[in-house]
C-alpha cells in the first residue's frame, strides 16, 4: 500500500506542497480512524437498545388494548 | 457582507488538506466551501484547527448536530473529541458535495465556534444536516485542515474571509 499524501497550502504565499505523510500523522490517523470506529459501535449499541426498548413498550401496550393509532401518539419516533 | 478570499487549494488523491495562514487579524467570520469527491463514500470530513503548522488534535472539540433524513429528525451531542467530526460535511464517490461552513473568531485568543450546514443527495436519497460546533481552548488559529476519516479527497477548499460593507 502506498504511503498517504497530505497537501500543504500556505495562504500567504500561495505555495502548495504535496508530501508523504510522516509516521507521526499516519499514527494519528490511525489512531483517528480507531476512535472513529469505536464511536460508532458505541452509537449503534445505543440506537440498538432504543430500538428494542420502544418495540418492548409497543407490545406491552398492545397488550393493555391499545390501538395502533393510540400507540403512534404515544411513542415518539 | 462582502466575501474575500484568504485561501483557495486545489488537489487531488489526498489524505489531508492543511491550509496555513487563511486566518488572521484581517477578518472575524470566515466560510469555507468545498467541492470534493471522496474514494470512500459517505465518508466524513473532519476538520482540525491548525497553527504553527500544527494540527491541534488535543481532545478540545465539541458539536451539535441535527440530522434530518425523510421523516425522521436525530440530534447528537458529542465533546472531548479530536477535531470536529462532520466539520465539512461528508464526502461522496458519485458527485461533488457542498457544504458551507462558518468559523468565527479563530485568530483571535478566544474560543472559535463554528456551523456547518450540508446536504447529501446522492444514490436517491436527500437529506440535510447541521453541526454547531465549539473548541474548548481560547488558542489564536492561523489556519485548519480537512480529513477524511478514511480514504482519500480530490477537489477545492476555498476561504473567504468575511468582511463588512459600507
Amino acid at each position: 500500500m502506498s504511503t498517504p499524501t497530505v497537501v500543504i497550502h500556505d495562504a500567504l504565499t500561495g505555495e502548495t506542497v504535496v508530501r508523504d505523510m510522516t509516521p507521526e500523522e499516519i499514527a494519528q490517523r490511525e489512531a483517528d480512524q480507531a476512535a472513529a470506529a469505536a464511536a460508532k459501535q458505541a452509537a449503534d449499541a445505543e440506537a440498538a437498545a432504543k430500538a428494542a426498548a420502544r418495540e418492548a413498550a409497543i407490545t406491552r401496550f398492545k397488550a393493555l388494548g391499545f390501538t395502533d393509532d393510540e400507540i403512534s401518539a404515544l411513542v415518539l419516533p | 457582507m462582502t466575501w474575500v478570499k484568504t485561501a483557495e487549494v486545489t488537489f487531488s488523491g489526498s489524505s489531508a488538506v492543511n491550509i496555513d495562514g487563511c486566518f488572521s487579524s484581517a477578518f472575524s467570520h470566515y466560510v469555507v466551501t468545498r467541492n470534493l469527491l471522496g474514494s470512500v463514500n459517505n465518508e466524513n470530513l473532519n476538520v482540525r484547527l491548525r497553527v504553527s503548522s500544527t494540527d491541534d488534535s488535543g481532545a478540545n472539540y465539541r458539536r451539535q448536530e441535527i440530522d434530518a433524513a425523510s421523516t425522521t429528525i436525530a440530534g447528537v451531542r458529542a465533546t472531548g473529541e479530536s477535531s470536529w467530526r462532520c466539520g465539512l460535511g461528508r464526502c461522496l464517490t458519485s458527485q461533488l458535495g457542498y457544504s458551507q461552513t462558518r468559523i468565527s473568531n479563530p485568530f483571535e485568543a478566544v474560543r472559535t465556534t463554528a456551523w456547518t450546514d450540508w446536504s447529501y443527495n446522492a444514490d436517491s436519497t436527500i437529506g440535510l444536516n447541521r453541526i454547531v460546533m465549539a473548541h474548548d481552548l481560547t488558542t489564536s488559529y492561523t489556519g485548519f485542515s480537512a480529513i477524511p476519516a478514511s480514504g482519500t479527497i480530490t477537489g477545492t477548499i476555498t476561504v473567504y474571509g468575511l468582511k463588512e460593507s459600507a
